[in-house]
Order: structure tokens, then sequence, then C-alpha cells
């Protein structure tokens, strides 16, 4: 038989095994006494072992059976396993990935040496007739209501149901079940689907692994009663659905690039039915829309994972980088669940590792320096994901030393950035660690400033129109936040005409726009300052902030206040020409060399528009007024 | 490190059909037995991994077969093989201990995923 064809198959499942092995193995080294992931790490690395064995791949099959090994001796001990056999096991771990990346690459597969696990008690590896997860975890025995349904593809649906009836018997009792087991016997199965009650010391999953064991089940729930949830330690979703299929990345980013080309050309005729004003047409339009918008909203639910693809390999990355500097650190996750753009996903993955290293490296003290501090000598790194409307917040905080701001004040000075009397307010200071070249290796410590590639944290957040920011308090910890748009794709902009250029505006940072009439604008400072309703703003032309300074005087049509949820500058401007939804063109940092765009989009008469990004046109009003008063001593 | 498999199966059709099966998979054929009779001792000689066992066939049938090597290795995995309507039968082996079982005509991917999942299971 050909087994060429399930090596798709076989790649995924088993990535999938791996990543869990990974996730489950650093659990257990913060928890060694967790009996339950001991079985689902054996119950990984043995699945590994027969799907490679199966597909032939006999070096990945040998070194899961090694690495079996040295945990079946702890599935049943009361013994906790240690920090070297962890390590051991994450040393494997490691090898099946290479092994996996081979088969990937259809390479040879490298063999674990001999020495792999040299000097670690290996299992005698005892057989019994039950899985090894159906071991009591607690003695509370507890009652769970299962629905079975067998999958239509089985040719004697009764016979499988008799035999999950049966293998269930032998974890438990089974109080009732409907059909019973003389009605199975005789055939009787009404719509496949099997209830039961059982009465069990063993937890849910080992319930979960026993009907994973069932060939030809479509799908299974599981309720627990009463006290029953107390002894499952992993509570993962129970109910197991088969009516999902995977779907080529490639091809969602078709639809997407699909959806936005539709997007586009329905301005397109929009602007043509504005033009021709027959109402027909502007009616096929609007409906054309209403189908538009409603196929988007469920590309972009489609396009969405959920957070833990972000963060699955985190806490291994803290492991390995806090043992490389002998620290000690707690990492924990939370909001796992909450639903990203695959592409946000992958883009934040290096900046994400980043920051970690950084919190780990430069955040984190080493436990003698904590415990002077009257601090635990583990130190604890925080990661929160949440949803806000439209929009993704991602927090990574430390229990670390946090940033000192004189030494970063210093270094600014010593960079040139802030002249030797300025002191700006604090959280000016700290903005100057996402500078490029703020920080240079040898002059981070421990407690000081930190900012190894944060300019490249700060540019890669940029490019997602998102920001990053920072807080820290000196001793006590830093906290880095991102905050990101739901979606990459596409933005709500406002169309706006400055001397004889069109440009757009995120309309998410337009928070208030009006014609611009004479009195609203006083000399202040130096500049020029808007009064208007109570509010008091620093204002500058667009057009000088874009070097055109011809234009500059000339454009006091519109003002438009921007800032994010207060407003912090007009911009004066020649008129605001429209609203629209646009497709973003991605330019990367391209654009940012010409001048302070943020991404480029076409409009559906095909012009090309570019976006302006509202943060760096604050910051160069901010450095643009600084460098005035400066040069206007007294 | 290959699984071994003890195939019993009256029909040479049948154990030729199921070798094939087993061999594309990477399994190792350790020995085949006509009967039950043979399939009991073959079981104490071979000590496989694993065991496909027909029910109806000459001199003692695939239960009492199963019944028999169970006695012997109470960890034997025993994957009986059905035809369609022998529900009761098959309900009677997997009473007797049989590990699982695969209903002919056999197709390769659904015997391959009941015996991993047995193996997987039993060990």
């Amino acid at each position: 038989m050909d087994m060429s064809k399930y090596k798709p198959l076989f790649m995924s499942e088993a990535g999938e095994h791996l990543g869990s092995l990974e996730r489950d193995l650093l659990h257990i080294e913060q928890h060694p006494e967790d009996r339950g992931r001991i079985h689902e790490v054996f119950r990984h690395l043995h699945s590994l072992k027969s799907m490679a064995a199966s597909m032939g791949y006999e070096p990945m099959s040998r070194l899961a059976h090694g690495m079996e090994d040295l945990v079946s001796p702890y599935q049943d001990s009361e013994e906790a396993i240690g920090q070297e056999r962890v390590d051991a096991l994450l040393k494997g771990l490691d090898l099946l990935r290479t092994q996996l990346d081979e088969i990937s690459r259809d390479a040879s597969l490298s063999p674990a040496g001999d020495d792999t696990f040299a000097g670690l008690e290996r299992s005698e590896r005892p057989v019994s007739t039950v899985p090894r997860s159906a071991k009591p975890l607690s003695a509370e025995a507890g009652s769970f209501e299962i629905e079975v349904v067998i999958a239509e593809s089985s040719r004697l649906p009764a016979v499988r149901a008799f035999l999950a009836l049966k293998r269930l018997g032998g974890i438990g009792r089974v109080i009732e079940s409907r059909p019973d087991f003389q009605q199975l016997r005789q055939g009787q199965l009404a719509g496949r689907k099997l209830w039961l009650r059982l009465s069990t010391n063993m937890n849910a999953a080992a319930i979960r692994e026993v009907l994973e064991g069932v060939p030809e089940i479509e799908t299974f729930e599981l309720h627990s009663e009463e006290r029953a949830v107390q002894a499952a330690p992993a509570p993962s979703p129970t109910a197991v659905k088969a009516s999902t299929v995977r779907v080529r990345t490639d091809l969602l980013d078709f639809f997407v690039d699909s959806v936005s080309e539709l997007i586009t050309l329905r301005a397109t005729f929009d602007d043509l039915a504005e033009r021709l004003d027959v109402p027909a047409l502007r009616e096929g339009v609007r409906r054309m829309g209403s189908v538009v918008r409603k196929l988007q909203d469920r590309i972009m639910e489609v396009r969405m994972v959920p957070a833990s693809a972000l963060t699955s390999r985190l806490p291994r990355v803290c492991r390995d980088v806090a043992r490389s500097r002998g620290k000690q650190v707690r990492f924990s996750v939370e909001g796992e669940e909450v639903e990203l753009d695959r592409a946000l996903v992958e883009s934040l993955d290096t900046p994400m590792l980043h920051l970690l290293r950084n919190a780990v490296d430069h955040g984190i003290e080493s436990p003698d320096k904590r415990i002077a501090s009257g601090k635990p000598a583990e130190g604890r790194i925080d990661m929160r994901i949440a949803r806000q409307q439209d929009r993704i917040r991602i927090e990574l905080s430390d229990d670390g030393g946090g940033i000192d701001p004189d030494e970063v004040l210093a270094r600014a000075r010593r960079a040139g950035w802030c002249g030797p009397q300025q002191t700006p307010p604090r959280e000016e200071i700290l903005e100057y660690v996402f500078r490029p070249g703020f920080s240079t290796r040898d002059s981070v410590t421990d407690t000081s400033g930190r900012g190894v590639g944060l300019d490249a944290v700060r540019n890669a957040l940029d490019g997602l129109q998102g920001r990053v920011s920072v807080r820290s308090e000196p001793g006590q910890g830093t906290t880095f936040s991102l905050d990101l748009p739901l979606t990459l794709a596409i933005l709500q902009v406002l169309l706006v005409r400055s001397g004889d250029v069109q440009l757009a505006l995120p309309a998410s940072r337009v928070l208030r726009a009006s014609s611009l009439r004479p009195g609203m604008l006083v000399e202040q400072d130096g500049g020029l300052a808007l009064f208007s309703t109570g509010l008091r703003l620093p204002f500058v032309a667009l057009a000088e902030l874009l070097g055109d300074r011809a234009a500059a005087v000339q454009a006091r049509g519109e003002v438009v206040l921007v800032g994010r949820e207060e407003p912090v500058l007009a911009l004066g401007l020649d008129r605001i020409t429209g609203h629209r939804e646009t497709v973003l063109k991605s330019a990367g940092r391209l654009l940012r060399a010409i001048g302070p765009y943020s991404a480029a989009t076409v409009l559906g008469d095909g012009q090309p528009v570019l976006i302006l990004d509202v943060d760096e046109l604050i910051a160069r009003d901010a450095k643009r007024r600084r460098q005035r008063g400066e040069g206007e001593p007294g | 490190m290959a699984s071994r498999v003890l195939i019993v199966d009256d029909a040479v059709f049948m154990r030729n059909t199921i070798k094939e099966i087993f061999s594309s998979s990477g399994f190792e054929i350790a020995g085949e037995a006509a009967n039950g009779v043979e399939a009991v001792e073959k079981y104490k000689d071979l000590k496989p991994d694993i065991v496909t066992m027909d029910i109806v066939m000459p001199f003692k049938n695939g239960i009492q077969a199963t019944r028999e090597i169970l006695a012997g290795d109470p960890d034997a995995i025993i994957i009986i093989c059905s035809a369609l309507g022998q529900e009761s039968l098959v309900t009677e082996a997997i009473e007797s201990g049989a590990t699982d079982f695969i209903v002919k005509p056999f197709r390769g991917e659904n015997v391959m995923q009941v015996v991993k999942k047995a193996l997987a299971t039993r060990r």
C-alpha cells in the first residue's frame, strides 16, 4: 500500500502532537506532580510512535519510544518527575521536530544518539489491560453523561457502540445506557447514537482517551455531573465535532484578495452611479455593496485563528532564555482563546519573541537580586490578550527591575535626542527606548535601560497599523502594551486634500472635523494653537508637516482633530473629499522613507492614495515645536 | 521495530489481502494460521504484537481461539475479522476480550485506523 498519500495528514497530525507535547512538558516542569499531564505526554509520544512506525519513519518511532520509556515510570508513581528528565524530554522533542522537518523535505532522518538519554533510568514497560491514563486521580467517584455518535461509514454501528460501551465499562460502571447491551447485541442502534451514564473514579481526560481509542466514532460529548469536574485537571472542550475542514492558507489569501478587489470595484460603481444618477443603477450598487460586505465579514471570520497560534511557543522560549541566564521565571498567558487575524499572528510572531526575550533577559532580575530586594526568587511574566471592539490589545508585563528613567534620559542626552537641560515628562522619556540605536549591548544592565531591538518592534507594529507603548515602575516591573486593529486588510479612511495632493487619514484616528473660521487660531509659544469649543490644541497645516511651506500658507479650509482617545493635534487642510472603505496595499518600510505614511491604497477610479501615519505626524509636530523652542532661547 | 502481526483466516485469499494491507503499512508478518487450533499454537510460539482473527473457521472458531489466547496472555491484541450480519458473533468475541473488529471487505485505511488505535490503547 502506498503510504505517501498519507504524508500530509501525518505531517499535520504529528505537528499537532509535538505542539501539545511541548506545552505539556513545560507545564510538567512547573507542576511535576500533575499526573494528568504526564499521562498526556505519554499519550502524545505514544501516538507519534505508532504514527511514525506505520509511515515507516523508524528513527522517529524509535525516538518516541525511547522518550516514552523516560515518562512511563512516572505515570503511576507518587514520585515527581525530575528536572533532568524534563530536560532530556525537551531535547528529545527538539530532535523529533528536526526529524519532522526532515520528513517534510524528504531528507533522511537523523537518528537519536545512543547517549541521548544516558544516565536516566528507563522503565521496565509494565503492561496493563486498561489505558494508562485510566488511573484514578481522585478518590471521589464522579458521574458522567456521555453521548456517542457512531460514524456513518461504520458497517456494524451497533457493534461499534457495543465496543465503546464495553471499554467505558472497563474504567467504571455503566449505570444505564440507551440502547442497552442486549439491544446492541441484536444490532439495534437508532440514529447511530449511544447515550449512557457512567460512574467512575477517572477524570474527563481519561474518558476522552478511552473514546478516542475507539475507531469509527464521529463525535462524542461528555458532561460531568456534580463533583466530577474537580477530578478533571485539564478540561478542554469536551465536544468533538467533525464538522470542520482544513483549508489551504493560500486559498484563504486568494479569497481575501478577491474580496478586496470586489470592494474596490464596488467603489468604482459607486462613483459611476453617483455621476450618472440612474436610480436603478444606484439601487443595484447598494445591494451589491451589502452582499460584498457580508462576504467580507465571513471571510474575515474564516481568517481568524485563536491567539494560541501566536503564544504556543512562547513558554518554551521563556524557559530556555531563563535557564541560559540562570533566572527563574513563571510565564502565564491569559486570553489564548481570543481570535486574531491569521496575518496578524504571523506578523506579530517576531515582535512578541523580541519582547519576551527582552523581558527575561533585561526585565527579570537574577534570583539573588530579587531576594535581596524582597521579591520571590521566581519572576513572573504575564501576557494578556483581549479584544476591545475592533481592536486587539496585547500586554506583556514582568515584575522585574523596571526601566530606570534617569538612565534612559542620560542616554538620550548622549545621543543628542534631547538637550542637556531638557527634562521631558516621564512618559516621553520612556518613549526613547523605541528609538533606533537607543541601546547597545554593552550598555544594557539588568535594571537600567533596555531597548535591544525595540525600534524593530515599533516598526513592525507601525506596519500593522498598530502601536506599542511602555510603562514602567523602577523596582516593580515593566509592561509593554500593543494595540492593533482586528484585521489588517481593510481600513476606513477619510480622504483629504492638502495643496494639490490627495491623501487619506485612518478614520479611527480622526476624532473631529470642522471648517476653520477666523479667530480660531492664536499665536502661542512661537507656534499656532487652535481654540475651539473649550479645547486648546497645537495647530499645524498638514502641508507644512509634509514640507510644502507654500501650500501651508493657504491650507486653512478645514481642520481635523487627530489623536487616539483624546485629540492631541489639530491639522489644517484644504478640504475633506470623502469617506471610503479601502483595501490596504502593503508597502513596508519603503513608504516610511519618503514621508509620514503607513500604507497605500487604490481608490475606485484607480487612483493611488497614500495613507498618513497619524502618530508620525504628531511626533513631527512635537519635534518641530521643540526645535523652534530651542532655536529661540529665552 | 515494526510491529509483528499473526494473520488467522481459513481462506488463503483473505490472508493474502490482510497481509498486503499490513505489510504495506510497515508491519512485519509474524506468521499465518488457517484455523483456531493453529492460531493458539502459533500465538504461543511467535508472540506477535497483534492478531487478526477470523470468526468462522474449522476445528476451533475464532471466538474460542480468542478466549484461549487471552487466557495465556491477557494483554494480547486481537482484532476480529467479521462479515456483515455477524453482529452477535462479534459482540460475543468482544465480550470474550477481543480488542476491536474490522468488517469485510477490508479497506486498507479503515483497517489501519482500527489497528493503530488498538496498538495505542493496549500496547
